[in-house]
């Protein structure tokens, strides 16, 4: 039974000595719109965008049209991939962002055709659950809530409260905080340290020391790495990784080194409304790879619904896999939403790593309190 | 060029346990068949971030670009397969429309400032009540 249909068209015209038109037409059973783009040939800067609504998904999709200007400027490079999806499919709709994209590859295919044909042809050439029904257990037992009250009380066998997933910028390309700021925040928040867990990117120890030194606080190394299986947080592991890399490899890099091994979110999106018809339970969802390959789950991440980790609580407790938290915080207001509470004195990386190998820790609702964004209650 | 990808995504966990697809033309080259490379997709699973796991995965592939934007789509309509009977059953009067969407971020947060329609200070957010 054909359940879902999308098609995408693009059309690119040369309609001056300097300037391309790019035509887009998306076509889904919800969504249908259409895109003019011109764009200096010399260059490849957008000189004006325009968008329509052919068939939108709710009434306020229309907003979406005026923040199509923000493309105007930008040129097809590098960068623009994420620029416009950052931006563009932010602030106005990411099916214009994606549409926007096609686009550009058909430009680019069409320079390809343009500077083959150049020569022989001349230049005038034509050439784009409804709500996340699968509950997750009730159980929140190995979750623990602490204000900061309590932390600004605390005596010294409250043990270490640290945020084990931040994310700084520009070493996170996705993230708007600088470590200062990210920092900054933690210190205010009332936390013990932060890790920096920046995607496939690895802190210089010297930079890191300096800025322990500059705060007097506790900064801390780890990474967030795409694996085949999703994304791992990854303690104790001084390894540059770039790319995709199958979780088994990962795993046998980390166990060489003994770090530690943590699966960051791993039900971001997947209990989003409809897909709850699955019938997806924390047992079946145990069966997964991925769960074989890491030594914790993290079951309180600030990206992700309530449900979400929920689910990843309940596929924890059900594998007997220890728990962490951390805000997973791309901006400085979301530092320290959850973190993880650690029973032994932590002061560098290899304490880190010894804590969470002894499993000597629970993960934190902390400043998700205010938030109204308490994930477990 | 001309090329097509199919998958099979099993549930519950829309693993991809099949994956062919060919590029049927490209200039003047013969048909390529792509069943090989896209083994590398088999086992990953239907889900965020698998764009930029599809891209890595296909990185050596000389066709990694507009393979896993076919990927990529195909994944994304199995996605939609899902939530589409959802969307087009949402009410069109305003205050339904208003209620639907806002149950739908407060059951998904991170849907919060993901686009203009969902953003802090759109009229279908004022079910949400974000300043109480």
């Amino acid at each position: 039974m054909l359940k879902f249909t999308r098609n995408k068209v693009t059309s690119v015209l040369r309609k001056s000595e300097d300037i391309l038109s790019v035509h887009g037409v998306m076509e889904d059973d919800i969504y249908g719109m259409e895109i003019d783009i011109d764009l200096v040939l010399s260059n490849l800067e957008i000189r004006s965008i325009r968008g329509i609504w052919n068939r939108m998904e709710n009434s306020d999709c229309p907003r979406a049209i005026p923040y199509l200007q923000e493309a105007v400027g930008y040129r097809i490079d590098e960068d623009v991939t994420q620029k416009v999806q950052k931006i563009i499919g932010r602030l106005a709709c990411r099916h214009f962002a994606d549409l926007i994209l096609e686009c550009f590859d058909a430009v680019r295919d069409a320079i390809v055709l343009l500077q083959e044909t150049a020569e022989s042809q001349g230049p005038n050439m034509e050439i784009s659950d409804y709500f996340g029904v699968t509950d997750g257990p009730d159980r929140t037992e190995p979750i623990e809530f602490i204000s900061i009250q309590d932390r600004r009380n605390r005596s010294s066998s409250d043990g270490v409260l640290i945020d084990l997933h931040v994310h700084s910028h520009p070493a996170s390309p996705c993230s708007s905080a600088s470590v200062e700021q990210i920092i900054e925040a933690a210190m205010q928040s009332g936390l013990d340290g932060v890790c920096l867990t920046d995607h496939n990117y690895l802190w210089d120890p010297r930079d890191i020391e300096d800025l322990r030194q500059k705060y007097g606080f506790l900064i801390l190394r780890g990474n967030e790495i795409t694996t085949d299986q999703g994304d791992i947080l990854v303690l104790g592991l001084e390894e540059n990784i770039k790319g995709i890399i199958s979780l088994t490899e990962l795993r046998e890099k980390v166990l060489k080194k003994e770090g530690f091994m943590i699966a960051a979110h791993p039900f971001r999106g997947f209990l989003t409304f409809g897909v709850g018809y699955l019938g997806l339970t924390p047992k079946k969802a145990s069966e997964r790879q991925i769960f074989r390959g890491v030594d914790a789950i993290e079951v309180l991440n600030s990206r992700v619904s309530e449900k979400e980790n929920k689910f990843a609580a309940g596929v924890g407790l059900n594998l007997g896999l220890p728990l962490t938290g951390g805000s997973d915080a791309h901006k400085p207001q979301e530092v320290g939403l959850y973190a993880t509470r650690f029973l032994d004195s932590i002061r560098n990386e290899r304490d880190l790593v010894a804590c969470l190998r002894k499993c000597r820790f629970s993960p934190v609702v902390f400043r998700a309190h205010l938030n109204g964004n308490n994930a477990s209650k | 060029m001309e090329a097509w990808v199919q998958i099979l995504v099993k549930s519950p966990n829309l693993e991809i346990t099949q994956a062919e697809g060919q590029v049927r033309r490209f200039r003047q080259d013969d048909r390529l068949d792509l069943s090989w490379d896209l083994q590398n997709v088999i086992g990953t699973r239907v889900g965020p971030g698998i764009k930029k796991i599809i891209r890595g995965l296909l990185d050596d592939n000389p066709f990694a670009g507009p393979v896993s934007i076919l990927l990529d789509e195909c994944c994304n309509g199995v996605i939609m397969s899902f939530t589409k009977d959802i969307l087009v059953a949402a009410p069109k009067d305003r205050e339904g429309e208003k209620e639907f969407f806002a149950s739908m971020v407060r059951a998904n947060p991170r849907l919060l400032n993901s686009c203009a329609a969902l953003s802090e200070d759109s009229p279908l957010m004022d079910a949400l009540e974000l300043n109480k």
